[in-house]
């Protein structure tokens, strides 16, 4: 008997879980420290072949938090996992792309409107904001917020 | 109305859509290249005045803050005729003068 | 000597000479590199949903993009409804998928006329936009608007499907199921369509993997993914219907699976308009708890999602929006390359670009920065391909 996704998953990621949520039949967030993102992502996206769906990049009092949303399609549920980033004036961590090119435009896109550094980025440079737009100006961090 | 495929062969620019801090810098460039006179006609709400967009980080300004606009379609979107409309009204003004 | 030469692309709007697009690498007739350049329709929607109430973010999102309007609310709505767990009235449920099926053929059709246009079939351009008008009459007449139908709202739908409509709606769906057919024996049997689109643009299974390519992109490499069954919404799993594949992931696989599935939208519309009960349109949801959600819908390019978080205010504190062409087209890095230049508009056109944007393509000899081509000249390269394959047939 096939073991459900769930349960392969935690036993996959053990350690590294800090907190589990199933918000709903499809909806899962795991919370993991920054620094076992990669691994946990290389065992998401390649072992057990979830697909990265995108990422989203939060600024929210405690720090930076990035949701990696990923998604296992034969049961059409999605598994968030969760991290957040204290250090608000440096936020950096380490880039998944070299895992797999689908994630590029993804960490740009935070870099540009969050200011997270991904370290080991292949190409970490604007996609969606003009060249003249200042440098340090982060559109969707709340400090900027008139 | 015949699309051409160099800005150099327009007598008219349909602006859709707004503009933004990349694309702002374009269409000036754009209208400096027709030959001239060539009129600008605004087609949507947000090419007419930002509207859903004005409070937007990346929309600096309407399109008649770039280039001088001849005609404004207004409409989210505006229908096919209302666009036939504008130009036709446009033509006969622009004939009237002459 | 080979030298390297420059192409910028843009495959609507070939008018303008900078800034580039797509900019291509070219030794001889091949791209060996690409660089993609977008950013001219970035708008900060996710940052105006931050102020906007969640009524009126359902607005908002509608205008991402007008071809695939509904896709964008109605991800959105299901990311709220996820979010405060909204049971929908079932009459929506149908509503909602007919709404969203009609986009999809009206996409696809435009889809099938640009194609058509980029190859030099003008007279398929020609007729797909005219079996289009019918759709978007459809929507006209349900809707009231050709193109942003704020149909959707949180916890169900705003306008309801008239029963006297229903028989006007399937005598359109009958009067357009003879020209997809022609459309299908127009494509699928004419030989200098299938030399001019077979083996070219190929995306492999692995590559779709590795660059998470969603939607017919994906689908026509063989990797069986649609959020319709996968995870699905509205009324998907109350009826009956098939996800298209192909295997062979290049242009000609594209543009097969699209057309195969115009054949499914309409047999889905037909099978709603049967089954829809009646009953409610609407859940009236009046409060939005903390919490977030997450909610995605098969677009006519492909996986479109929405991520919501609510404070419990009546505002969003984080609305993340990811269209499926973000994925699609950047995978054109490996699509594009190895092509000639004069396949290279139908290559980029094949992921169904949703750019809503004005691009221009130039090509520049890189060691004078000299002008030598533009898009409508890279276009011009394309239908003349074709010519010469339909004098050599």
């Amino acid at each position: 008997m096939m073991v459900p996704l769930k349960d392969e998953i935690k036993e996959r990621l053990e350690k590294k879980i800090v907190d589990w949520h199933q918000h709903s039949p499809r909806r899962v967030y795991i919370s993991i420290k920054p620094q076992d993102l990669k691994e946990a992502v290389r065992i998401l996206f390649k072992e057990l072949n979830l697909r990265l769906v995108t990422a989203t990049g939060q600024d929210t009092p405690a720090g930076i938090e990035i949701l990696y949303h990923l998604s296992f399609d034969k049961t059409g549920e999605i598994f968030s996992l969760r991290v957040l980033i204290e250090d608000k004036k440096k936020p950096e961590i380490d880039s998944i792309t070299p895992l797999f090119p689908g994630a590029e435009w993804i960490e740009r896109e935070i870099w540009e409107l969050l200011g997270v550094n991904f370290i080991g980025h292949p190409n970490l440079k604007r996609l969606l904001l003009a060249d003249e737009w200042p440098e340090g100006k982060y559109p969707l961090r709340h400090e900027h917020e008139p | 109305m015949v699309l051409v495929g160099s800005v150099r062969h327009a007598d008219v620019l349909l602006v859709t859509g707004v503009p933004n801090y990349k694309t702002k810098e374009i269409l000036k460039k754009l209208y400096e290249q027709a030959a001239k006179p060539c009129l600008v006609i605004a087609i949507g709400n947000c090419a007419c005045g930002r509207i859903m967009f004005k409070d937007s980080y990346n929309s600096p300004c309407a399109v008649d803050e770039v280039v001088p606009v001849n005609a404004y379609v207004p409409g989210c979107p505006p229908k096919p005729e209302a666009i036939i409309a504008g130009a036709v009204k446009l033509i006969e003004k622009v004939k009237g003068k002459k | 000597m080979s030298h390297k030469v420059i192409v910028p692309i843009g495959p609507y709007h070939p008018l303008q000479e900078e800034p580039e697009f797509f900019r291509l690498y070219v030794e001889g007739e091949k791209v060996v590199d690409i660089d993609i350049v977008i950013g001219y329709m970035h708008r900060g929607i996710e940052e105006l949903s931050e102020h906007k109430h969640y009524d009126q973010v359902a607005f908002l999102v509608e205008r991402i993009c007008g071809i695939c309007s509904t896709s964008h609310p109605l991800a959105y709505v299901n990311a709220v409804e996820d979010l405060a767990k909204i049971q929908v009235p079932e009459r929506a449920l149908y509503i909602r998928t007919i709404i969203a099926e009609l986009e999809r053929i009206h996409s696809h059709l435009l889809w099938l006329g640009l194609a058509g246009h980029f190859i030099g079939y003008n007279t398929v351009w020609m007729w797909a936009w005219k079996y289009r008008e019918p759709v978007l009459d459809m929507f006209e007449m349900i809707t009231g608007n050709r193109n942003h139908y704020a149909m959707m709202k949180v916890g169900g739908v705003r306008r309801d499907i008239k029963d006297e409509d229903v028989p006007i709606l399937n005598k359109a769906l009958d009067e357009l199921v003879p020209a997809i057919d022609m459309f299908k024996g127009a494509v699928m049997d004419d030989p200098v369509i299938k030399a001019r689109l077979k083996d070219i643009g190929i995306l492999n299974k692995q590559q779709v993997v590795d660059w998470c390519v969603v939607g017919p992109t994906a689908r026509a490499a063989g990797l069986n993914i649609d959020v319709r069954r996968d995870d699905p919404y509205g009324a998907y799993d109350r009826v009956d219907w098939n996800v298209i594949l192909e295997k062979d992931g290049d242009v000609f696989a594209k543009t097969v699976v699209r057309i195969l599935e115009l054949y499914e939208s309409v047999s889905i519309i037909r099978q709603c308009l049967e089954k829809m009960p009646k009953g409610e349109i609407d859940a009236n949801i009046k409060d939005i708890p903390p919490g977030e959600g997450i909610g995605r819908v098969e677009a006519p390019r492909g996986e479109c999602f929405h991520y919501v978080c609510s404070d419990g205010t009546n505002q969003p504190i984080r609305h993340k929006i990811r269209a499926p062409s973000y994925m699609n087209v950047a995978s054109n890095k490996v699509a594009a390359v190895g092509q000639t230049i004069s396949d290279t508009a139908i290559t980029l056109a094949a992921v169904d670009p949703c750019y809503c944007c004005t691009e221009r393509v130039a090509v520049l000899e890189k060691a004078t920065d000299k002008k030598i081509m533009n898009g409508w000249d890279l276009i011009k390269l394309s239908q003349e391909k074709t010519k010469a394959l339909i004098k050599g047939i």
